[in-house]
């Protein structure tokens, strides 16, 4: 299986797309929303935080994965379906 | 004894967006921390399913995901659910963060952040409440002392709702009082302009 460019484009750039979304988004609220002084809006950074984690997460496994040996066929050989 | 109580929830180093000059908030409310309890009982539910996917499908249904290359295929998945998981915290969370009720000396504001993108802000002038109650009802709100207040107001269509609000029989002696207080302010103006 030849390295796959489109699942590269799906596993790199869908996750930072969606934690810039949701940090922008967070940000944006508590900019203009939220209670100035209010120290429960410090759980936002915890959660963009592991957000950005999850993302390198899902881009260093990706980069793991050896995908010449990924075969759907040989999997469901491998499958008791 | 007024300026005691209310000192208790006084935020002076706190604002918020369209405060009015000379408005001091006096409470800043949100919904009871136990009523995320749901919320977190089901992403509990969401989080341990791969892990008992793994342990009792897996080794039955599809054996090749033991095996290298397909056990990273795995892992690489089970981070993405995760990931999903993890947003549908963060907007249960703002959803929590965003619902707000700012009680000050001069008005009552109830916002309601609805997803990420529509909010509803209905404010209510503290004199113009009429009627003024608090519920506990259930085992869990009284065990951790929480409930709704209903506002009725001189309109009479709409009424106020705060719900699960911590402390409700408090926060209704200090919106009475508020509302005693603003009214007194409220004949001395007028009481100064006669004279």
């Amino acid at each position: 299986m030849s390295f796959p460019f489109v699942d590269f484009l799906a596993f790199v750039f869908i996750p930072l797309g969606l934690f810039f979304l949701f940090g922008w988004v967070i940000f944006y609220h508590l900019k203009k929303y939220g209670v100035k002084g209010d120290s429960t809006k410090n759980t936002a950074y915890f959660f963009v935080a592991v957000l950005f984690l999850i993302s390198l997460a899902i881009i260093i496994t990706f980069f793991t994965i050896d995908w010449n040996s990924v075969n759907p066929i040989d999997f469901m050989k491998k499958s008791n379906i | 004894m007024r300026k005691k109580s209310i000192n208790l929830y006084k935020r002076e180093k706190y604002s918020f967006p369209g405060q009015h000059h000379n408005e001091d908030i006096v409470l800043i409310l949100r919904k009871h921390k136990l009523t995320l309890l749901g919320y977190v009982l089901h992403l509990l539910a969401l989080i341990f399913l791969p892990v008992i996917f793994y342990i009792f499908v897996v080794p039955m249904v599809f054996p090749a995901f033991l095996e290298d290359p397909y056990n990273k295929v795995f892992i690489l998945f089970s981070i993405i659910y995760y990931g999903f998981i993890w947003i549908l915290a963060f907007i249960i969370w703002v959803d929590y963060y965003l619902d707000i009720w700012i009680i000050t000396n001069q008005r009552l504001l109830d916002i309601e952040q609805i997803g990420f993108f529509n909010r509803v802000v209905s404010e209510l002038d503290l004199k113009r409440i009429q009627d003024i109650t608090s519920k506990v009802h259930g085992i869990f709100p009284t065990m951790f002392g929480f409930g709704n207040i209903h506002i009725q107001t001189a309109a009479e269509e709409h009424k106020f709702e705060l719900k699960s609000v911590p402390h409700p029989i408090t926060v209704r002696r200090e919106i009475i009082k508020l509302y005693t207080h603003a009214k007194e302010s409220d004949r001395f103006i007028f009481r100064d302009r006669d004279e």
